[in-house]
């Protein structure tokens, strides 16, 4: 499409009256202009042809760069072109003004909330550009593309060292098809370091859809050596290696996909092609033969998430999602209260949003509001049983209330959820620890920890279980293996040497 | 002469040598371009006045998106490319039920002026046309017209005399009764008559019919919220009925959800098989045995996926050798933020997608891509594409900023060397109009020696583009009379050979979305003036080859006789 053909730093030099400028600059450098009617008040004598010749250029210049931007408005309007700004000096009138009310006509309930949110943070914060961006995801999901990309240019040109608008204006131009323009945010965000895993995905994609695979396999390359676990780096690389016919990396790669996920069927498909292509018939039909059950599998997969979709459920989260990055924005600005509503609001807009919750607790931690994080922790528990942070959090804060019992069926459940991991584990001595309660109980643990996690905190967690048991010369060795595991933290080398004296003199070596 | 010496000529000269550099950096496609292509609107003063409707009342009823095609054919034998246009009807909700929403069969009287004759032609079909064919199926010598509709489908006999008879139930062909999509026209096995392909797209109950929101906006439900629904195949007995043979030619067992189709010899084995697209489900290639028996093919040529493995929202089809290789070549439309594809024939063992290589899908990233043309709009040797655009979604850009309802559609230039450049915004005024355009039919339609295009618009009037391209290339168009095989040829393949460069196509019925057209086979020679030979393999029949055919005229070839008789648009 016309982007693609339409080289942007050509069109903003155009734009920008660039070349009329140095233009000038050269006619002016070659023949200073004399003022009309003020003979002698310059030093400099003007040929009489001149003048003649400079309005000419100049005519045939200006039309030249009337022609050019005409072509390029042309070009622009049948091709779809989202007119960009580069670079502004002022403000982007519809990134700082607030929405009309014609704009909200036929909006829902959470729309308009959504919308009078992204109008509060601009009026609360206007020109911080951490509130400009999040300004901008709100109104992108809820209002309009156009204010969403007005809000992140505004977001550049206050601060443009900032990474996340470049990503978003470059995934919207993708999105259009304009992938040259995507390219150039896409590459700039890169450049800042922008915190998306998937930007080289993408960035790599416009590249495949170009034709120009060379660029693709130099930025995909990037990709699955910064993420190598994400399955989609190698799917991309594989085909922009399929495209410059290079089979046997690409045969690499799609089988690296499989591995990482296993019913990727379209993985499969490209390794049956590939065996096809080396004529390898066998192979080929026993991939397709994979793939179709897999696609098969998929679409039924598909049509079922399709059945249970709810797309108010959706939006709510959406609404969520943004006070919580709004939220953030007030964190950040100091304002704990507002912080606090809009998390609050989050969670009340969406039962099921986890990422609120957990703001919330870590703002109840930092108020030692312990009731509120009680509950909170306890939301947390019921919208993700399965996760052992929660357990970890609920125990925890139930050892620190006094409640032992309660606090050792969470640690325990932990153990159960995560046994290969050490902190249910950790947890649990300590709990026992804490209370003074089974030190045998401890003792048997911390071995157990010991043999799963030979590390320094569980030679110091055996120690303290020993010496708690009233076991003073195998705490003390204990305490020595950690100190010799990590010699790095003093505290371990610290306690083995108090042990070593109250072992002499008597006392509690308990920290 | 002092004011306008040496030095002004020598800057305007400068001035243009540099618009001329300053243009073909910006427009590089313009560098490949020996004929430039330009099409011009020419809608309001052709008499067409028909209007498109879906039927729509809000209820997003999903057969409201993909209707419908249109069929360009001559139907009164005049020789002039007359229009038959697919409307919807007034669905459940729709405000006037009773509105005579029918199809329209315009007259083309020449002189780029059009006058409906449906009344008097009988077409006037009030269902909800979605597809339609024209095929000889009597072999008397006028295109028969099947309209494939949601509810029941029409099946229109040519009587010859400028009007047509409803025949559905005469010739049993009134199975039909589901959402339709494509259809085709086909002799399957070799036995001169025309058997009928019916393409269906899912099953719907407009009682029970899903409702669905995006971002909280009422949207049209996707064809995963329904079930497949399997196509038909009936075979023509010969005695003016047809069989439906769907199970015992092994198409039964296979449920997709069909939209357009193309029936071609894709392996040049000189039988005819079909390539069914279906919505987010992988293709159908059923390759014939040669005997009426067909097998599923698509995964295994490469042609149910495109080249990354995915099931894409194929929309409309077909064919041409746009690389001059002698292989009939595929290309497919699909779904917003999708490139269409398109499928390079490897000798008829498989097919391979070569989008990206050719440059051919990139503009059709952004938009939902519906009807499609294999053309040579230029006459330059090679066939370019014209495809439809527009999204589904009427409300698109209230959930989705970055689609558009009505979107311009696109012509992809072949610049010669296997790949395409998009020249939508220098291909002149005819490309502007900003439309949510489903099928499309290319056929010259005022004996220029240039193809001109149809285009069906959704809830709209349509869009007549006349090819205005000037200069183009000499040009040759074949029409076919079979003896032994099907009397129009269909199936029948035809090489025109100018110095080294071989073009070979073959007479289709139905293609495209779900439309018909080019049952003329229309040739660029480009310099040429004369052709050095045409082959024709007669579907069913012989082979012929006959020499140095004079360019600038369309001729008619009958099987086994040559050349009987040649029109030139100057005399």
């Amino acid at each position: 499409m016309a982007p693609e053909a339409y080289p942007p730093e050509t069109y903003n030099r155009v734009a920008t009256g660039e070349h009329a400028d140095s233009s000038a600059a050269h006619l002016l450098s070659a023949s200073p202009r004399e003022p009309s009617g003020a003979a002698g008040s310059s030093p400099r004598v003007s040929t009489p042809k001149r003048p003649i010749i400079r309005p000419a250029i100049l005519v045939i210049g200006a039309v030249l760069l009337l022609s050019a931007g005409m072509f390029r408005l042309f070009w622009a309007k049948v091709g779809n072109t989202p007119e960009l700004a580069q670079e502004s000096a002022e403000p982007i009138p519809s990134a700082i003004s607030p929405i009309s009310p014609e704009e909200l006509a036929g909006l829902g309930p959470l729309h308009r909330e959504a919308v009078a949110l992204a109008d509060r943070l601009l009026a609360d914060y206007p020109g911080d550009p951490q509130a400009m961006f999040v300004r901008g995801l709100i109104l992108n999901k809820f209002l309009s593309r156009d204010r969403a990309v007005a809000c992140w240019l505004e977001c550049i040109r206050i601060a443009p060292e900032m990474a996340e608008p470049y990503y978003w204006i470059g995934f919207d131009l993708f999105k259009r098809g304009s992938y040259r323009e995507a390219m150039e945010r896409l590459k700039k965000s890169i450049e800042l370091g922008v915190a998306i895993s998937d930007v080289r995905v993408v960035l790599g994609e416009a590249w495949i859809n170009l034709g120009q695979p060379r660029e693709a396999v130099t930025v995909l390359e990037e990709q699955i050596a910064r993420y190598p676990q994400h399955a989609a780096g190698y799917f991309y690389l594989g085909h922009a290696y399929w495209l410059l016919g290079e089979l046997d990396r690409a045969e690499e790669l799609f089988t690296r996909v499989t591995e990482l996920s296993p019913n990727n069927y379209q993985a499969w498909h490209s390794l049956a092609k590939i065996a096809q292509k080396k004529g390898d018939h066998n192979r080929a039909e026993t991939y397709f033969a994979r793939c179709k059950v897999l696609q098969t599998a998929f679409h039924e997969g598909h049509q079922e998430k399709r059945r249970q979709y709810d797309d108010i459920e959706s939006l709510e989260t959406s609404l969520a999602s943004a006070y919580t990055d709004s939220g953030r924005i007030y964190l950040g600005k100091g304002n704990l209260e507002q912080a606090e509503r809009d998390w609050r609001r989050a969670a009340e807009v969406d039962s099921k949003h986890v990422e609120c919750r957990l703001l919330l607790a870590d703002l109840f931690v930092l108020r030692k509001d312990l009731s509120a994080l009680g509950s909170v922790i306890e939301e947390l528990c019921q919208l993700e049983p399965g996760n052992p942070t929660h357990l970890m959090n609920r125990a925890a804060l139930r050892a620190n209330l006094g409640r032992f019992q309660e606090s050792e069926s969470d640690y325990l459940q932990v153990c159960q959820l995560a046994p290969d991991r050490a902190e249910g584990l950790m947890g649990l001595i300590e709990l026992y620890l804490q209370f003074g309660r089974s030190p045998e109980k401890a003792v048997q643990l911390a071995e157990k920890l010991v043999r799963s996690h030979p590390e320094a905190a569980s030679y110091h967690l055996l120690a303290r279980s020993y010496w708690a048991a009233g076991q003073h010369r195998k705490a003390i060795e204990a305490a020595a293996r950690a100190a010799e595991l990590d010699p790095g933290d003093s505290r371990y080398a610290a306690f083995h040497q108090r042990l070593v004296q109250l072992e002499f003199s008597g006392g509690t070596p308990l920290e | 002469m002092a004011l306008w010496g040496w030095r002004p000529i020598a800057v305007a000269c400068l001035a243009v040598a540099v618009s001329g550099v300053l243009g073909i950096y910006l427009f590089p496609q313009l560098r490949g371009s020996r004929y430039p292509i330009h099409f011009r609107d020419v809608t309001s003063r052709s008499g067409i006045t028909w209007r498109h409707t879906d039927g729509s009342s809000g209820q997003k009823y999903i057969v409201e998106t993909v209707t419908a095609g249109v069929a360009t054919f001559d139907y009164d034998g005049d020789g002039w490319i007359d229009i038959y246009f697919l409307n919807g009807a007034p669905l459940p909700g729709h405000p006037s039920v009773t509105e005579l929403s029918r199809n329209a069969l315009y007259r083309n009287l020449g002189g780029w002026r059009f006058v409906d004759v449906t009344v008097g032609a009988a077409v006037g079909d009030l269902g909800f046309g979605l597809g339609v064919a024209v095929g000889d199926y009597n072999n008397d010598g006028f295109g028969d017209l099947y309209v494939n509709n949601f509810g029941p489908n029409v099946f229109y006999r040519n009587n010859g005399d400028g009007t047509f008879s409803d025949v559905t139930a005469e010739t049993q062909l009134s199975a039909g009764d589901r959402v339709g999509a494509g259809a085709a026209f086909l002799d399957i096995e070799l036995d001169g008559d025309l058997d009928l392909y019916v393409a269906n797209y899912v099953q719907v109950d407009l009682n029970r019919h899903p409702q669905r929101t995006a971002g909280g906006f009422p949207v049209y439900p996707g064809p995963m919220d329904f079930m497949p629904e399997g196509d038909l195949l009936f075979r023509n007995n010969g005695d003016g009925t047809f069989a439906d043979i769907t199970a015992e030619a092994g198409i039964a067992a296979y449920a997709g959800t069909g939209m357009g189709m193309i029936c071609a010899d894709f392996d040049r084995d000189a039988d005819t098989d079909i390539f069914v697209l279906n919505d987010v489900a992988g293709n159908f290639i059923f390759i014939n045995d040669g005997r009426g028996h067909f097998s599923e093919e698509g995964l295994r040529l490469g042609g149910a996926f495109n080249a990354d493995g995915r099931a894409l929202g194929s929309m409309g089809i077909d064919c041409g050798d746009y690389d001059l290789d002698g292989w009939l070549d595929f290309y497919g439309t699909s779904y917003a933020r999708e490139l269409a594809v398109l499928y390079r024939n490897l000798r008829g063992e498989a097919l391979e997608d070569v989008t990206i290589q050719a440059g051919a899908g990139a503009s059709t990233f952004a938009h939902v891509t519906w009807g499609v043309a294999f053309l040579d709009a230029d006459n330059d040797t090679d066939r370019d594409l014209f495809v439809a655009c527009g999204h589904l979604q009427d409300n698109i850009e209230q959930f989705d900023s970055t689609g558009l309802y009505e979107a311009p559609n696109l012509l992809l230039e072949n610049t010669g060397q296997g790949r395409f450049a998009d020249i939508t915004g220098l291909a002149g005024d005819g490309l502007w109009p900003r439309r949510s355009s489903r099928g499309v039919a290319a056929d010259d339609l005022d004996h220029d020696g240039r193809v001109d295009l149809v285009v069906l618009n959704s809830r709209r009037e349509p869009t007549i583009l006349r090819n205005d391209s000037s200069p183009a290339g000499h040009w040759l168009q074949i029409v076919l009379l079979g003896r032994t095989g099907n009397r129009d040829a269909v199936g029948s393949q035809v090489g025109v050979a100018t110095g080294n460069l071989t073009q070979w196509a073959e007479v289709h019925s139905g293609r495209g979305y779900q439309s018909h057209f080019g049952t003329c086979l229309h040739f660029g020679v480009g310099e040429s003036a004369e052709a050095d030979w045409i082959e024709i393999r007669w579907h069913a029949g012989p082979v012929e080859r006959i020499h140095h055919i004079g360019a600038n005229r369309r001729i008619l070839v009958v099987e086994n006789c040559g050349i009987v008789a040649s029109w030139y648009p100057d005399r």
